[in-house]
């Protein structure tokens, strides 16, 4: 191992390029304080990574600045009552994700269920499931 | 057999990983993946012992991830390094015999070993951080984070095959990535920054 690299990378983290100035505008003006922001290249987007809240966000913008989506990991005494009922006998809760895209809301969940198998749910905002995928 | 390895006289030393994975695949000369196991056991093992920290298991461990990586060989497409992807089955098989043996719950740890601060970045500096203390913090933190940075910052697996690894979401690894990252920063401020 590059004794050396690994422990610039592991401390400086993502550091990219060339990131539109629109897209760090978008970031500047929609949230309050970001955080130890790092962008992401992410085909002709571009994510930014940072808190708020000591929450992680992961906003993903257009090059012109346009927000198209915005990720917030979610601990897990903060999912709401409908979606944690909605999933109670599919397993037991161990991550979440709130997307906010558009005007919809909707809830990228992992679980496991007795047999540790997980699983990965997409759920709308009032727990109706959508996608359901084995991980 | 190919025209490299005629002209080698089947020096297996000379190939790459993929021209030998190749050989035993399409050619089925699966005693070449004794090259193999020989070029990558003792990594095998290292990365199993960081984890579970017993010798004899990690020796164990390191029979059981070559073979099921041999089993696995038909499915290599070679998108990723065979290296990459030989890592990504270890951390797999580590994290999962944590995870069933040792009753490793990450949400639960989580909450129990909640940041009071998030440090700003730019405002620390880590330029005098040393590699044995960062490795003292990676004892500290949970193993699924250790897994995660040293999979991404070390071996250079992508946010897929880390996804893949650790059977989480790709978003879920970006997050928490950044905690994790995060968490190390904290603890080297909490313990270290006010030696200095």
């Amino acid at each position: 191992m590059e004794t050396k690299n690994f422990l610039a990378k592991i401390l400086g983290g993502t550091k990219a390029s060339g990131i539109p100035k629109a897209a760090k505008q978008t970031l500047a003006t929609t949230f309050n304080s970001p955080l130890n922001t790092e962008w992401n290249q992410a085909g002709d987007d571009w994510e930014a990574i940072f808190y708020v809240n000591e929450m992680e966000h992961l906003a993903r913008i257009q090059s012109d600045g346009k927000l198209l989506s915005l990720k917030i990991n979610l601990p897990l005494t903060q999912v709401p009552d409908k979606i944690k009922k909605a999933i109670e006998n599919l397993g037991e809760l161990m991550n979440a994700i709130v997307v906010k895209q558009q005007q919809t809301l909707m809830y990228q969940l992992i679980i496991r269920n007795q047999k540790l198998e997980r699983f990965f749910l997409l759920l709308d905002s009032e727990g109706e499931v959508l996608e359901k995928e084995k991980l | 057999m190919s025209e490299k390895t005629k002209d080698a006289g089947m020096n297996v030393k000379q190939l790459k990983d993929e021209e030998i994975i190749g050989l035993i695949v399409k050619e089925g000369k699966s005693q070449l993946f004794q090259e193999l196991y020989n070029r990558y056991h003792r990594k095998v093992y290292e990365k199993s012992y960081s984890f579970i920290k017993n010798g004899n298991q990690a020796s164990d461990f390191t029979n059981d991830i070559l073979s099921k990586a041999y089993e696995k060989l038909p499915g290599f497409k070679g998108n990723a390094s065979f290296s990459s992807w030989l890592y990504a089955i270890t951390y797999n098989h580590c994290i999962d015999y944590l995870r069933l043996k040792k009753k490793l719950h990450y949400p639960n740890w989580n909450n129990q070993h909640e940041l009071p601060d998030i440090v700003d970045e730019s405002e620390t500096q880590l330029q005098d951080m040393t590699y044995e203390n960062l490795m003292k913090i990676m004892e500290m933190i949970h193993p699924e984070e250790k897994a995660l940075l040293l999979m991404k910052y070390q071996d250079g697996l992508s946010g897929k095959q880390i996804a893949q690894a650790l059977r989480i979401s790709e978003d879920a690894v970006k997050m928490r990535l950044k905690r994790a990252r995060t968490r190390v920063i904290y603890l080297y401020n909490d313990r270290y920054k006010e030696e200095e």
